[in-house]
């Protein structure tokens, strides 16, 4: 049997004190479409970085061809036949394609580089490729699907025969995406081997030879797609490990009055060069939440449901439809900022990801009242530390922070007492609105617990709650009614009750099959 | 203003810019890579030193050139050090390099050479010579005879040099693959890394080319025009040396052009001293003066087009 | 990151180390250039601290310090490097060579609050456009205000040899003012108690200083634009997330670093020359950084950093006496090395006094709790 093409045994990473990988292991065979599927954070990116030398593990080892190579830095892994495609930001946009993919070429001299005969061997490779795009062509001209050609033509050109692609098929309209996948089966048969990291399981599903599940900093199956069906798949993938699910709470009331509708919402995409790279954001969102009434958003990463959160709060802007926020109605042009949102009665507990409700330096008494300044100092703008300082003191014992010091800084705490903190704070401050993004995310299950029955309690108080979370679990205890969004749309609105854990999950990824 | 000479003016704004444009050229290279350089200051000043104290001392002008690039180079491998493989704050670091060399420079004049803090007057055998161009415009009586032996022919020789200089930038921008190693350092850095270039290599090069063509703008300042070095005096040429360069696209063309623009107001300033502008009472000639900053301002505020600055620059990688 | 270190380390050790290598590097140059270190700092500290004339000396430095520092810190604490000390405090400087001139029949009870107020609001006005080009415009902050210092001195000088020229003088400065309008010293109202110390330009504008390093700190700490402040100079999408409009706070922390700058004229210009000259600022820019810099941008911490450079000052004046012209280049020397040390490589020690105290923690595997 041939020795892997490309072998990852063991892979140690950590950052800072979170593991991101976790002894990861991998096994490219040669002349294979393998593929590289998980959710966002669970190693996937990392795991390829350390296989092309831009980041160094802290343990384990790399073999190519059945030999223990170190790659230090991507030019070695190059040496040895490695290749990557980022999702973005490889390009230099003034250049043209043939200075692009002689950037760092080391073959070329120092003043003026031997042009005639790469230009010669890199015009040979895109005529036999079929690429439509000239070398002379500057790269601000060519579309997004056009750079990747471009991509995939350097690293051709420098003799990959394992190519990795990071979320190649993102961005990529459909007939873009089945041009790329009959490319990729083409250069299997040609002996490449081909690795590819995405989240759209129905698209690998047809395309790969095998497919490798990371969770959590290690890969967990590695499966024929031939053998396991989707929906098999899809409970390796979607979720975190399996908690009891939670007792579902009926609410008590019935239907009140409406707290938030959404018509017609749109959010346009950032344009970039001549040609717009990247297709509306969120189209045409409708969506209601009620007093009393949970609702959760579901979806792929990047589907435009964490977006939503931002749009409703005031911290992004929005190009079409309008929001009514009880009395309030919020239009286009409107200068809609958190400020107001939080005026009109709304809290938001943004994703601890991105780690934007705290500012670690501060400490936590001073970040009791971040948001909400106006609480926090007197009528003059002045107040001493005693008030924030009780205060904090109290939501720590109301919520079990540890440890109970309010004058160190939020940033040493831990992730989970930091998140606890942030909601504690914007549910403090009883809003007719609460939105959560990831709520439990790094909480521990003691915590867990008590945060849902503080929503539960807000709920029975008539606040709307809206949430996003990519823990489906967590979605089937807490919500009501469950939006399922893909690509910037919302495609489903369901009723919690009608529905299951398994169906949701099937919902979400078979949605990426279509678009 | 009857004794006013067009060509004598142009003749001094082509010698007034000609520090600025080493300067601009050496500020380029290294923000062009992505790095802020806000030190050109110190190391126009250490050149200076450097190349009047070492004529002065070994007697050779060419040598005190050489030494001078080398300190050049010095203070640029220690802004390099704290900016690339340290991750300081860019700024911070050019500040304390202007401060260094003001001091160092200082220091070193009073205790070499005991004259209040400048070095011995130099000869004219130890200045850089001037080059008279072959007669290729030979006729006399014509326009263009005075035009060609008193601004094209008889500069010093820096100033030519730092033409040549400008050509090769852009050859070397255009054609070289470091050059594109430099450009995406400062656009893309990623894009760098992914190709498997070194962002670290690439960023230590410009920065140490730079540093040593900063230097040359000092030398010109001391041996070149001037004959010997005096204490501080680049006084505030660096920094407008940063404003030509960002007048100037941070491409080799445009800032050869604004720096000729700023040594043309340098040197209409120092004709009209004295006078006013248009007539007696009339307005100070501050205002030239000050003119240059003016423009910078409005570059700055993005009046004239969108900024061309290099995208990453300034980024901690 | 800073997860596993105690409190001190960033906020006390590591800055001491800092300032003890530019002190060391400092005295490693003077040992190269043939300076004996040990007789140099001697002499320093007894000019500095050894008599009262010293001592209001040192002090009377150290009050222009603490206002450059402020200015700079509290700049700083919003993200924004301002550079342009020196312009906004000629300007302001300006301002008050123009109350004292048409104000010279005031009491000082009067005049003294009116010349704080003046300077103030001609120093935040020369901040005030670099401040707004960089919120609404995205300039680079840094480079508009040593523009704004280039015009500023090419402007004062303007009107120095024109306008405000003293009669009768061949130097660019403006008229003597009067001398009721002059800032009563520390040694007269001393003599005034029957204390009798030796005559020094300290003056009362070193308890402005003291009064502003509080209300800095209040400002900061205590206030609420003064947090918001710091959120923005601390992490601009939390910033954002908090409501807060960067651009208002940017605008308003340039006014008052503005402000603080100007005060320093109210120390040289009304307390010690009582002219108008263009270099009373000279040096005083830079140094300001170096200050924030060491201080920590912490108004504590620059008065510390203050009286230690007002000795250095003192100090290095005295030794320019008795070593040929080491004084003032080495006051600048230092300098540049705490901006070099505690600035450019604040962290450069970190790596190694980590291992050196054995801080580092096993990793931690759980990735929160």
């Amino acid at each position: 049997m041939l020795a892997p093409a490309l072998e990852l045994r063991n892979i140690d990473k950590a950052y800072h004190s979170v593991m991101a990988l976790n002894g990861a292991s991998i096994s490219i065979a040669p002349g294979s479409i393998h593929g590289l599927i998980g959710e966002n954070g669970a190693g996937k990116s990392s795991l390829m970085q350390v296989a092309y030398g831009l980041v160094q593990p802290d343990g384990g080892s790399i073999f190519i061809d059945g030999a223990p190579v170190e790659l230090t830095t991507p030019l070695q892994a190059i040496e040895r036949g490695i290749g990557m495609l980022h999702q973005q930001a490889s390009w230099l946009e003034q250049l043209s394609v043939f200075d692009n993919i002689m950037l760092a070429e080391p073959a070329s001299g120092f003043l003026f580089q031997n042009k005639t005969k790469a230009l010669a061997k890199l015009e040979s490779l895109r005529r036999e490729y079929g690429f439509k795009f000239s070398l002379t062509t500057k790269l601000s001209e060519l579309d997004y699907s056009q750079r990747q050609l471009v991509d995939v033509l350097r690293s051709l050109y420098r003799g990959v025969r394992v190519l990795i692609l990071d979320e190649p098929l993102a961005l990529l309209s459909s007939t873009q995406a089945n041009y790329l996948n009959s490319l990729l089966v083409l250069l299997k048969m040609q002996g490449i081997s081909v690795v590819v990291v995405s989240h759209k399981l129905a698209v690998l599903h047809q395309l790969c030879d095998v497919i490798s599940v990371i969770r959590s900093g290690a890969v967990t199956a590695c499966l024929d797609p031939k053998q396991v069906s989707l929906r098999e798949f899809s409970t390796h993938m979607v979720g975190r490990e399996i908690k009891l699910p939670h007792p579902r709470v009926e609410p008590s009331k019935t239907q009140a009055k409406t707290l938030l509708n959404i018509l017609g919402l749109g959010v346009n995409g950032a344009k970039s060069g001549r040609k717009s790279m990247a297709h509306p954001l969120l189209t045409r969102i409708e969506l209601s939440v009620a007093q009393g009434e949970i609702v959760a958003c579901v979806g792929l990463p990047n589907a435009g449901q964490e977006l939503l959160l931002d749009v409703i709060a005031g911290l992004t802007r929005f190009d079409a439809g309008t929001i009514d926020l009880l009395q309030h109605q919020i239009r286009v042009n409107s200068r809609y900022k958190i400020k107001h949102a939080r005026r009109y009665g709304i809290a938001y507990a943004p994703s601890p990801i991105f780690n934007v409700g705290l500012v670690e330096q501060l400490s936590m008494a001073e970040s009791v009242y971040l948001g909400y300044q106006q609480h926090g100092f007197g009528r003059w703008g002045f107040a001493s530390m005693k008030k924030k300082h009780l205060q904090c003191l109290r939501l720590m014992k109301d919520w079990g922070i540890v440890p109970r010091l309010p004058a160190l800084q939020s940033g040493l705490f831990s992730g989970g007492n930091q998140q606890k903190m942030v909601l504690a704070r914007e549910m403090s401050q009883q809003p007719n609105l609460l939105l959560l993004n990831q709520p439990t995310h790094g909480v521990d299950a003691g915590a867990v617990e008590t945060i849902y029955r503080r929503l539960f309690g807000m709920r029975e108080h008539g606040c709307g709650i809206l949430l996003c979370s990519t823990d489906l679990d967590e979605v089937m205890s807490l919500a009501d009614k469950i939006c399922v969004f893909s690509r910037g749309r919302l495609i489903e609105t369901l009723l919690a009750k009608n529905t299951n854990r398994e169906e949701l999950a099937l919902l979400i990824i078979k949605e990426a099959q279509h678009g | 203003m009857t004794d006013f000479s067009w060509i004598l003016l142009f003749d001094a704004a082509i010698r007034l810019a000609t520090p600025l444009l080493f300067a601009a050229l050496a500020g380029m290279l290294s923000e062009r890579a992505g790095i802020i350089d806000i030190g050109l200051e110190g190391k126009m000043l250490a050149g200076a030193f450097a190349a009047a104290a070492w004529t002065s001392l070994s007697g050779s002008v060419w040598e005190g050139v050489g030494v001078a690039m080398l300190c050049g180079m010095a203070l640029s491998m220690l802004h390099g050090f704290a900016c690339i493989t340290h991750k300081g704050d860019q700024v911070v670091s050019g500040i304390a390099i202007n401060m260094l060399a003001l001091a160092i420079t200082s220091l070193l004049a009073q205790r070499l050479f005991s004259q209040g803090g400048m070095t011995p007057i130099l000869t004219d055998e130890l200045r850089l010579p001037s080059l008279v161009l072959p007669a290729v415009v030979a006729q006399e009586g014509t326009w263009i005879s005075p035009v060609y032996w008193q601004l094209v022919s008889g500069h010093n020789v820096l100033v030519y040099i730092g033409l040549l200089l400008v050509v090769m930038l852009s050859l070397f921008f255009r054609f070289s693959p470091y050059g594109n190693h430099i450009l995406a350092a400062g656009e893309n850095p990623k894009a760098l890394l992914r190709a498997g270039g070194s962002l670290v290599v690439t960023r230590y090069g410009a920065l140490l080319a730079g540093g040593a063509i900063c230097a040359l703008s000092g030398a010109f300042l001391s041996v070149g025009h001037g004959a010997g070095f005096v204490e501080n005096m680049t006084v505030g040429k660096g920094f407008i040396a940063l404003a030509a360069l960002i007048f100037g696209k941070w491409r080799p063309v445009g800032v050869l052009m604004s720096c000729l623009l700023f040594g043309l107001l340098e040197a209409l300033a120092i004709r009209l001293q004295g006078h006013y502008l248009f007539g007696d009472g009339g307005l100070p000639i501050q205002l030239i003066e000050v003119l240059p900053y003016v423009l910078t301002l409005i570059v700055l505020a993005g009046f004239v087009g969108p900024s061309h600055a290099p995208k990453a620059l300034g980024l901690r990688y | 990151m800073a997860r596993a270190l105690p409190w001190w380390f960033n906020s006390l050790l590591l800055p001491l180390a800092n300032i003890c290598l530019a002190f060391f590097a400092c005295a490693m140059v003077l040992w190269l250039l043939g300076v004996d270190v040990a007789y140099a700092t001697n002499t320093m500290l007894d000019g500095a601290l050894g008599s009262s004339e010293g001592l209001g000396y040192t002090l009377f430095y150290t009050t222009n310090f603490i206002f450059a520092g402020l200015a700079v810190a509290l700049a700083w604490q919003a993200g924004l490097f301002n550079i342009g000390a020196e312009g906004q405090a000629l300007i302001g400087g300006l301002g008050i060579t123009l109350m004292c001139i048409y104000g010279q029949s005031l009491p000082m009870v009067l005049l003294f609050p009116l010349t704080i107020v003046v300077s103030a609001l001609f120093g935040a006005l020369w901040a005030l456009i670099p401040g707004w080009l960089n919120a609404y415009r995205g300039s680079h902050i840094v480079i508009t205000t040593i523009m704004f210092n280039l015009i500023a001195s090419s402007f004062i000088v303007y009107l120095l040899v024109g306008p405000l020229k003293a009669p009768g003088q061949m130097a660019a400065v403006s008229a003597t003012f009067t001398e009721s309008t002059w800032l009563p010293t520390i040694e007269s109202i001393a003599w005034s108690l029957g204390i009798a110390i030796d005559p020094s330009p300290l003056n009362i504008s070193f308890i402005w200083a003291l009064m502003c390093c509080a209300a800095v700190y209040i400002y900061l700490w205590r206030s609420r634009i003064g947090f918001e402040t710091r959120v923005v100079g601390l992490n601009a999408r939390g910033a954002k997330f908090a409501g807060i409009a960067r651009k208002r706070i940017v605008i308003i922390t340039m006014l008052l670093s503005g402000a603080l700058a100007a005060f320093i004229g109210l120390n040289e210009v009304q307390g010690s020359s009582h002219q108008l000259q263009v270099e009373f600022v000279s040096g005083y820019g830079f140094a300001g950084i170096a200050i924030a810099l060491m201080g920590r941008n912490h108004p504590f911490g620059i008065l510390v950093a203050s009286l230690l450079f007002g000795v250095l000052y003192q100090g290095g004046a005295e030794l320019a006496f008795n070593i040929d012209g080491i004084g003032n280049d080495m006051i600048i020397l230092i300098q540049a090395l705490v901006v070099l040390f505690c600035g450019a490589l604040e962290w450069m020690l970190k790596p190694s006094l980590v291992n050196l105290l054995r801080l580092n923690h096993p990793l931690d595997s759980k990735g929160g709790s």
